[in-house]
């Protein structure tokens, strides 16, 4: 299978009230498409700049990024956008869903920087909100909807522009115990029907279980090896 | 205009913010509005005739004789004789301005008069009680075409007389709008002195007759007792000139100072805004909004707000801003255009949009990332 | 406490507040750009004339321009026992051409006998000397000669048709007299081509209160004048600033609605970022009005700061001199914008309420707002 996701030797630096922080330093890490990878280790290991970085939200020091064949270690931030919306899917822990838009809006949202007709744009957020099982709740603001409903609706956002890959950061962080496992078992199903890369961010060991493989950060390097989770989860 | 609701929908989310901003700036939009207007009205060049000569005597009022004198000279297009009075309309504080004229020689020699629709011109012109009202004047009377109206004419000189007219139309806005237009012949004979006028006017043929022009007429009358003194029409209204120009250029540094705070307004709701939506913009950049994409919305924002302010504030000013006097110039009138308004509207939207290019820019500087982190 | 307090908050959120400030700052300015001309309006033309002075015109007559004294009343005003000084004047106005000749402009004019100067106390020479009769000699008043582009003592200026020695430049305090070009009577009575005065100032005798004086006057079956203390000549005169009143009164009004409207967003945007510091304020015991109090303090110190800086951006106006043509007398009056102590302490009470206003809504939101709600906020 082709690798989705290349790290080489990435390295980044943080400058906060004249302290340097050297939070990953030279990571390598590669990941199959398809694949549906959780990333673990204590707070400060690194694990949501990795991601950030694999997003396109930040650019390394050092290093080389390539996603889904694309370098995108050395782009400006205008094209990182570009690239971002079309082959980047985000689920935040905040959920960040826009308060003034319903959840079709906020769905539709990445759309909009599409080419798409509006019919278009209309058929695949009602199929991602499908998928979601959230089409009855498509005109509710987010302040209408629950906790993990709001994800849910995040989840629908973040695959209805067909990304490469779908990137996770603590997305159960602010959920209980069974909103969080719906949410996990909807991602691991948007893994395995539609095939989506996802990489995972967590500290929550019930959730990284959902995944092929867990790989630990610790102080911005990798300290375990990679290694399938036995029985993952059914 | 995918991006049209999103805008929408940004702008409602604070409601008082918006109308805060919306009234703000409709306000000072109201403001240049008016101070457009009065700028425009303010302006006497119109009035000036380029071959206009104005001859006044040297020791008092002329004859009535010298204008037939002066009208068989050779390059005279047109003369009149010309006689101010004051009108009281109902009440003895209201006063008008009257202008006795030759209606005949009127529009080749006071080139601002030629606006005055012919409808309005032509029955004036035939009826020798006919009167052109001034715009304010009519608008603090009540006057309107065909009414009959009398009033207490005194002249310079002092004599009194009660003068029925009949309105037949009204003077043009601008600098000399407020002048009411009488007959003078009409006028001499109700005060009883049908032989002489204050000053005399004409309209040379061509501008190279002008200077040769001048002095003939002095020349011919130096030694009959009424000497006359002549002017090019531009000499003898140099201090209305000076005096409106000053009047412009004070109205001009107010209306800088309005524009400066219309910018400084439209700067701050900008920034008050995206602050309240610093989430909200990172959140579209992880989305993979461009910064240039996230301007194009801000700044579309901040037009359409200048636009609504624009057409509130410009509306009102038309609406209530009629048929006021220039306090410095009794003879202009001034009202609300619909021409000023469309500058004053550009120059808002214009405005606006420069005002919220800082603000912009500053929410695009940060990596959307950072600012997420740093909102929590 | 509250002082400190309100200062560092508005130091804290030093862009917004420099906006606040600004805004209130245009109001101030707008405010005494337009007063500081109207001051200067009402100083020229309004305060010219002495509280001792009366004025006597003929009966009927609008202005000193139009009126006409006969020589036997003039002899009977010259005698009269309420009077300790008797200037008759002659008071027309007519063109002056500028030092080079180029422009011509409407000036006043007027003849005057030796007794003027008496009469008109606040008019001093201040450059040369007095004109002397049948020499037509001409003493100019500061602003005139400004205005004529600079003609001085020594060399001539063209009125009426024929050129005058300029012997004299006079100063009076900035009044309506500065404007204008005084000559010997006689000397204007025979280039107007006309034999009688148009009017007599008389100074009221020691103990003879002007209003009275031209109460008797005005009586006086002898003759039939106007006679009106000369201050309130000047006042009734000065049509130029009632109208500029209304203007400056509807200007002002506006623009500081505009600041205020704008102040209040600067500060419910602030005050909302400070909901839960307020609720935890109240928490602990801290009064409403206390608390209320401070953030009207701040609106109040912004305000103030705003009119500081508008009154510095004026000052510079304070030189600028403007020449009007004064519609009714028809000759050109110059004045200056007028900055006064009482101008900039109107500025800052005018900053302070507009300071004030903008942060009393806003205020009152957050403070009104319930405690436990707001601190269980996120």
């Amino acid at each position: 299978m082709a690798s989705a996701i290349v790290i080489e030797n990435v390295t980044k630096t943080y400058r906060m009230g004249g302290e340097t922080l050297r939070v990953l330093g030279g990571i390598s890490l590669e990941v199959a498409e398809g694949r549906f990878v959780a990333l673990m280790g204590p707070s400060g290991s690194g694990k949501s700049t990795l991601l950030n970085l694999i997003g396109g939200l930040d650019v390394p020091d050092s290093g080389r990024l390539v996603v889904g064949g694309e370098d995108i270690s050395k782009l400006s931030e205008a094209a990182l956008a570009r690239w971002r919306a079309a082959n980047i899917g985000f689920v935040f822990q905040q959920y960040n869903l826009i308060p003034v838009l319903t959840a079709f809006e906020n769905v539709e949202l990445p759309l909009l920087l599409t080419s798409l007709s509006r019919s278009e744009r209309r058929r695949r957020v009602e199929l991602a909100l499908e998928l979601v099982g959230l089409k009855d709740r498509h005109g509710h603001l987010p302040t209408q909807l629950s906790g993990g409903q709001q994800q849910r609706v995040c989840i629908a956002r973040a695959v209805v522009s067909d990304p490469r890959a779908i990137l996770a950061d603590e997305p159960t962080g602010n959920l209980d115990a069974s909103a969080a496992r719906d949410v996990m078992g909807l991602l691991k199903a948007v893994n395995e029907t539609l095939g989506k890369t996802l990489v995972l961010v967590t500290h929550d060991p019930a959730a990284a279980a959902f995944a092929h493989e867990t790989i630990t950060l610790d102080k911005g390097s990798i300290k375990a090896s990679p290694h399938e989770v036995p029985g993952a989860h059914p | 205009m995918k991006y049209l609701a999103l805008i929408l929908k940004s702008l409602v989310r604070s409601r008082r913010r918006t109308l805060l901003t919306l009234s703000a700036l409709a306000a000072s939009t109201f403001l240049l509005t008016g101070l457009a207007s009065m700028v425009r009205s303010a302006d006497v060049t119109p009035g000036v005739g380029e071959l206009t000569l104005s001859i006044g005597g040297v020791q008092g009022p002329l004859p009535s004789a010298h204008v037939d004198r002066i009208a068989r000279m050779p390059g005279v297009r047109a003369v009149m004789g010309f006689m101010y009075a004051g009108g009281a309309g109902r009440q003895e504080s209201d006063r008008l301005t009257l202008a006795g004229i030759d209606a005949d020689a009127l529009q080749l020699i006071w080139p601002d008069t030629l606006d005055i629709p012919p409808s309005e011109f032509e029955p004036f012109r035939r009826d020798v009680t006919g009167l052109l009202v001034g715009r304010e004047a009519a608008k603090r009377n009540g006057w309107t075409i065909g009414d009959t109206v009398t009033l207490a004419v005194s002249a310079g000189n002092g004599s009194k007389a009660d003068m029925t007219f009949r309105v037949h139309g009204f003077n043009v806005e601008g600098a000399w709008g407020n002048i009411s237009y009488i007959h003078r012949k009409y006028l001499n004979e109700s005060i009883g002195r049908p032989d002489y006028a204050n000053s005399i006017f004409l309209s040379a043929q061509r501008r190279e007759d002008i200077p040769t022009l001048m002095k003939a007429i002095d020349e011919t009358f130096a030694a009959s007792p009424h000497p006359t003194r002549t002017q090019t029409h531009e000499q003898s209204l140099t201090d209305t000139v000076a005096t409106m120009s000053n009047l412009r250029a004070l109205l001009g540094g107010i209306s800088l100072i309005v524009g400066i705070a219309v910018l400084l307004i439209a700067t701050n709701s900008m920034a008050l805004a995206l602050r309240a939506r610093a989430r909200e913009i990172a959140i579209m950049r992880t989305l993979g909004f461009t910064p240039n994409r996230i301007f194009s919305l801000v700044l579309g924002e901040a037009a359409l707000v200048g636009l609504a302010a624009g057409l509130l504030g410009a509306a009102v000013a038309i609406v209530t801003l009629q048929g006021i006097t220039l306090p410095m110039n009794p003879r202009a009138a001034f009202s609300a255009t619909p021409a000023a308004a469309g500058t004053v509207i550009g120059a808002t939207v214009v405005l606006a949009v420069v005002g919220a290019w800082l603000p912009a820019w500053g929410a695009c500087r940060r990596r959307a990332i950072d600012v997420l982190r740093s909102l929590g | 406490m509250t002082f400190t307090y309100s200062l560092r908050n508005l130091l804290r959120r030093r862009l917004t507040s420099g906006m606040t400030a600004g805004g209130i700052a245009i109001a101030a300015l707008v405010m005494l750009v337009s007063v500081s001309m109207i001051l200067g309006v009402d100083h020229t033309m309004g305060s010219t004339g002495s509280p001792r002075n009366v004025l006597v015109m003929s009966r009927g007559a609008r202005s000193e321009n139009s009126s006409t004294l006969t020589t036997e009343v003039v002899s009977q005003l010259r005698a009269h026992p309420g009077a300790s000084q008797v200037s008759p004047e002659v008071v027309a106005s007519g063109r002056a051409a500028s030092k080079d000749g180029s422009a011509q402009y409407a000036m006043g004019l007027r003849g005057i006998e030796a007794g003027a100067f008496q009469v008109h106390a606040g008019v001093r020479i201040v450059e040369g000397r007095a004109p002397k009769t049948s020499e037509n000699e001409a003493v100019l008043g500061k602003a005139a000669a400004r205005q004529l582009e600079g003609i001085g003592v020594g060399q001539k200026v063209r009125v009426l048709d024929r050129d005058w020695a300029v012997v004299g430049i006079l100063d009076s305090g900035g009044t309506a007299f500065e404007s204008q070009i005084w000559m010997d009577a006689a000397d204007l009575k025979h280039a107007l081509k006309r034999d009688q005065v148009t009017t007599v100032v008389l100074r009221a005798g020691k103990g003879i209160d002007a209003e009275a004086l031209a109460g008797t006057l005005n009586a006086d079956p002898r003759f039939e004048v106007k006679a009106m203390p000369e201050a309130a000549y000047y006042e009734e005169q000065n049509t130029l600033s009632a109208g500029m009143k209304d203007f400056a009164l509807i200007l002002g009004a506006v623009i500081s609605l505009a600041a205020i409207l704008a102040a209040m967003n600067n500060m419910f945007a602030s005050m909302g970022e400070r909901r839960k510091e307020v609720a935890t304020m109240r928490a602990l015991g801290f009064a409403p009005s206390t608390i209320l109090g401070s953030f009207l303090f701040e609106g109040a110190i912004l305000g103030l700061a705003g009119a500081a800086v508008a009154c510095a951006l004026s000052l510079p106006l304070g030189l600028v001199s403007m020449s009007m043509l004064d519609p009714v007398r028809w000759s050109n009056v110059t004045f200056q914008f007028r900055l006064t102590p009482e101008l900039f302490a109107g500025a800052a009470v005018l900053g302070v309420f507009l300071g004030v206003l903008g942060a009393l809504a806003p205020a009152r939101a957050v403070v009104r707002a319930p405690i436990v709600e707001t601190l269980k906020e996120l």
